[in-house]
C-alpha cells in the first residue's frame, strides 16, 4: 500500500459507544482475531493486516492501515463449501479477505446479522440431507413421468376445449407456409369428404373437418381444433378407401382423446422440470441430459398412437370393415418410407409398425 | 477411405492449431489459474438447489443459480486470490420473470392472432443486441476480484451497428461471413470490458476465426462423404451413416468450442498483462464424451461432476502472463457500498453464453 494514501477511518455508528472506550475493549480481550488481506476501496492491492472484533466493533490494523467500524455495518460473505477465502465488506467499500474459515464463522456469530445463504449452507454440509434430496428428486421424476404429467395434462386438455380451437387454428395457418394446396381432383376430394362424414358424425361435439394439402410426403395429421389433414401423397399411396377410413379414425382418435393439447401441455411441464433440474448445464452435456426428456416425450407419443390405433380398430369394426385395412396402410407407409428418408417423419413418433400391425392381426382374426 | 484418414491426421494435429500465434516477448511472471472445486462438494450445493427449485415451481432457481456461481467463482484462483460472484438472486429472478412474461405474452398473442409470429420474431431480433450487452454488463459487475468488479462500457447504439452489420454480412454471404461477424461481436464486447483502471484489449485477428471455422468444416467431410456415397454403398445406409455424420458434427463442435475459447481468452490483454488459454482437442473430447455418458447413465445426477470437471479443465488451461503487480486503481461504485446481494439492478438472469 502506498504510504502517501490517506489512512481510512470509518465514521462511528451513531448509536455505538465512544471510539475511545471501544479501543480499550479491543486492548483487553478481542472476541475474534484473524489474519487477512485488506483492500482499499479504490485499489486492488492486497495489504496484510490483523483483524480484531469486539462485541460491537471491528478493527483492521496493519502497516499503513488502521481502520475501524461498527461490526453490525460489516457485510460478511455468504459461506461456501471447501477451502475458500471469505470476504468482509466494510461500509467504506474497503474489504478484507481471509482464509481463516473458523475465525470468520465466529465473526458471523458475533455480529448476529442474518447470514446470507446461512441455512442453505448448513443443509449443503450434510451428506444425509444430500442423499435424502437425491431420493426426493429421483422419486419426483418417477412420479411425474408415470403419473402426474399424463393425468394433469389430460385434465387441462379436457377442461379447456376453447383453447384447443384457437391453437389449432393458428397451427394450420403456420403449417400452410410450408404446405401447398392439394392437387387432388374435386371428385376424389368429395368422395373422401363423404368417407370422413361418417367418422365426423360419430363425434358431433368435436367440430371435425377434413382438409387436403400437398406436402411431398405421405402423411396424415390432426390438430387440436378437430382439423384432420390428409396429404395428396397418402391418398395416392392408399389402394382402398377403407385404408384411408382407418387413417381418418386414427386421426379423429387423436382429436377426441385431446392428444394435441396434451402434447403442448406436456412439453411445457417437461421444460419446467428441465430448467429446475439441468439449470445451466454445459451445452454439450445438456444434449445427454436432454435425452431422457426426449425419451419421455416419445414414450407419451407411443401411448397416444396406440390409443388412436384402438380408435381406428373400433371404427372399422363398427362399419363392418376389416380392421386389417389399416394394418395394410401402415405397411404401405413403411415401405414408402424405406425409399425416402423424408417419409420417415410420419413414423418417427410412432411405435414400430410391425408391432402395431401385429396388434391388429391378432385382435382381428378371431 | 483416404479422406477420412486425412481428417483423422488433421484432428490429431488439432492441438498445434490451438497455440496462440500472437504472443509478445516473454513477460516476467506466468501466473497459473487454478480451480479447486470438488464434485463431492458441488453435488450437495446442486441437489439442494434442485429440490428447492422443484418445490417452489422454479422460483428458487434464481437462488440456486447464484449459489452455484458463488461456489465456482470462490474456487477460481489467480495469484493467491479468488473471485467472487455478488449478483443478487432477486435481480436474477426479476430478469427471468420479465423475460418469461415477454415470451409468454408473445405466445398468447400469436395463438390469438397468427401473423403476430412475425412481430415476435422481429422483436426478438431487435432485442438481441440490447439483451446481450445488458446481460454481459450484469455478469461483469457481478464478478469481483480483489474488491474490484469488472465492468462493461459498451453503448447500445454501437452494439446495434455491430450486431446488425454482422447479420447483414452473414445473410448476404449465405453464412460464409459468419466467423467474421462473430469475431466482430466478441471484439466489441471484450474491448468494452474494464477491470478498474485497466482496459481490456482483444488482439485475436479475424483470420484466426475464419481458419478455425474452416478447420471445423473439414471435420464434417466424413459426414458429407457418407451422404454422397450412401446410394452406392448399402452398408453406409441407415444407422452407420447417421453415426458417422453425428459423430463428425460432435467432433466439429468440440473442436470449435476449444479453439474459440483459446482464441477468445488467449487474445485478451488486460492493462500490461496478457491471458493465455491452452485447451487441447483430445482431452476436451475425452472430457465431453465421459461427462455426457455419465450424465446420461445417471439421469442427470452426474451433472455436478461434469460441470466441476469442465470448469477445472477450462480454468486450469488459463495462464496470465503478468508484467509487474496486478493491482489496479478503481473508481468507487456507490452501489458497492450496499454490499453482497445488492448489485444495482440490471437485466440479470438472462445468461447468454457469448464465449
Amino acid at each position: 500500500m502506498a504510504s502517501a494514501e490517506p489512512v481510512l477511518r470509518e465514521s462511528a455508528a451513531p448509536a455505538s459507544p465512544s471510539p475511545a472506550a471501544e479501543r480499550a475493549s479491543f486492548a483487553e480481550a478481542p472476541r475474534v482475531e484473524l489474519d487477512a488481506h485488506y483492500y482499499d476501496p479504490r485499489r486492488s492491492q492486497p495489504v496484510p493486516v490483523r483483524v480484531f472484533a469486539s462485541e460491537t466493533r471491528l478493527r483492521v490494523s496493519g502497516a499503513a492501515v488502521d481502520v475501524e467500524c461498527a461490526l453490525a455495518a460489516a457485510r460478511i460473505a455468504p459461506p461456501v463449501l471447501g477451502a475458500t477465502l471469505d470476504g468482509v465488506l466494510l461500509p467504506s467499500g474497503a474489504k478484507i479477505e481471509t482464509a481463516d474459515k473458523a475465525a470468520i464463522e465466529r465473526l458471523r456469530q458475533l455480529s448476529g446479522r442474518p447470514v446470507p445463504f446461512g441455512r442453505i449452507h448448513r443443509a449443503e454440509q450434510s451428506w444425509p440431507l444430500a442423499i435424502l434430496a437425491t431420493l426426493l428428486v429421483v422419486g419426483a421424476l418417477v412420479v411425474a413421468y408415470v403419473w402426474a404429467i399424463p393425468v394433469a395434462t389430460l385434465r387441462i386438455a379436457r377442461a379447456s376445449p376453447g383453447l384447443a380451437q384457437r391453437i389449432g387454428h393458428g397451427t394450420l395457418a403456420l403449417l400452410d407456409v410450408e404446405l401447398r394446396p392439394s392437387e387432388l381432383g374435386v371428385s376424389e376430394r368429395e368422395r373422401l369428404q363423404g368417407v370422413f362424414a361418417s367418422v365426423a358424425a360419430e363425434h358431433p361435439g368435436r367440430n371435425l373437418k377434413l382438409e387436403f394439402r400437398k406436402a411431398g410426403v405421405a402423411n396424415a395429421f390432426s390438430l387440436p381444433d378437430g382439423t384432420v389433414v390428409l396429404t395428396d401423397e397418402i391418398v395416392q399411396l392408399s389402394q382402398h378407401d377403407d385404408q384411408l377410413l382407418g387413417v381418418l379414425y386414427h386421426e379423429a382418435g387423436h382429436v377426441v382423446h385431446g392428444h394435441g393439447l396434451r402434447r403442448a401441455v406436456e412439453s411445457s411441464v417437461l421444460a419446467l422440470l428441465a430448467t429446475a433440474y439441468y439449470g445451466d448445464a454445459d451445452q454439450v452435456t445438456a444434449i445427454a441430459a436432454g435425452l431422457p426428456l426426449a425419451y419421455a416425450r416419445s414414450h407419451y407419443s407411443r401411448e397416444e398412437e396406440l390409443e388412436a390405433d384402438a380408435a381406428a380398430f373400433d371404427g372399422l369394426r363398427r362399419h363392418g370393415k376389416d380392421p386389417r385395412h389399416f394394418a395394410r396402410m401402415l405397411q404401405a407407409l413403411e415401405r414408402a418410407a424405406g425409399g425416402s428418408d423424408r417419409q420417415l417423419q410420419y413414423l418417427s413418433s410412432h411405435p414400430a409398425t410391425s408391432e402395431r400391425v401385429r396388434r391388429f392381426e391378432a385382435t382381428a382374426s378371431p | 477411405m483416404r479422406i477420412e484418414r486425412s481428417v483423422l491426421v488433421l484432428a490429431m494435429r488439432a492441438d498445434d492449431f490451438y497455440t496462440n500465434r500472437y504472443r509478445m516477448d516473454e513477460p516476467a511472471r506466468s501466473l497459473k489459474w487454478r480451480f479447486t472445486g470438488r464434485a463431492s462438494e458441488y453435488f450437495r450445493v446442486w441437489i439442494i438447489g434442485v429440490v428447492l427449485s422443484l418445490l417452489t415451481l422454479g422460483i428458487y432457481s434464481a437462488w440456486a443459480k447464484v449459489r452455484s456461481q458463488q461456489y465456482f467463482y470462490r474456487h477460481t484462483w489467480l495469484d493467491g486470490s479468488s473471485f467472487e460472484y455478488i449478483a443478487s438472486p432477486r435481480e436474477l429472478l426479476r430478469g427471468r420473470l420479465v423475460f418469461a412474461a415477454l415470451i409468454g405474452g408473445l405466445f398468447v398473442l400469436q395463438v390469438v392472432f397468427t401473423p403476430a409470429v412475425f412481430v415476435s420474431l422481429a422483436l426478438l431480433l431487435a432485442a438481441t443486441p440490447w439483451v446481450i450487452v445488458r446481460s454481459t454488463a450484469f455478469r461483469a459487475k457481478s464478478s469481483v476480484y480483489r474488491n474490484v468488479p469488472l465492468r462493461l462500457e459498451a453503448s447500445a447504439s454501437r452494439a446495434y451497428g455491430v450486431f446488425f452489420g454482422g447479420y447483414a454480412t452473414t445473410l448476404l454471404s449465405c453464412g460464409l461471413a459468419y466467423p467474421g461477424a462473430r469475431w466482430r461481436r466478441l471484439e466489441f464486447i471484450v474491448d468494452g470490458l474494464r477491470y478498474g483502471s485497466a482496459k481490456f484489449v482483444w488482439f485475436t485477428e479475424r483470420d484466426a476465426f475464419y481458419s478455425a471455422y474452416l478447420r471445423a468444416t473439414l471435420f464434417m467431410l466424413p459426414a458429407f462423404a457418407a451422404a454422397v456415397l450412401r446410394p452406392e454403398l448399402p452398408f453406409l445406409a441407415g444407422l452407420p451413416a447417421q453415426l458417422i455424420s453425428s459423430g463428425a458434427v460432435l467432433l466439429a463442435s468440440v473442436y470449435l468450442r476449444g479453439v474459440t475459447a483459446n482464441l477468445l481468452f488467449g487474445g485478451v490483454r488486460i492493462g500490461p498483462h496478457e491471458l493465455r488459454s491452452r485447451q487441447r482437442f483430445w482431452p476436451l473430447c475425452g472430457l465431453y464424451a465421459t461427462s455426457s455418458l455419465a450424465v446420461l447413465a445417471t439421469l442427470g445426477l452426474a451433472i455436478p461432476w461434469a460441470k466441476v470437471r469442465l470448469a477445472r479443465y477450462r480454468v486450469d488451461s488459463l495462464t496470465l502472463m503478468a508484467r509487474g503487480p496486478l493491482d489496479v486503481s478503481a473508481e468507487l461504485d456507490p452501489s458497492r457500498r450496499r454490499g453482497y446481494g445488492d448489485a444495482a439492478a440490471d437485466l440479470g438472469g438472462i445468461d447468454l453464453g457469448i464465449g
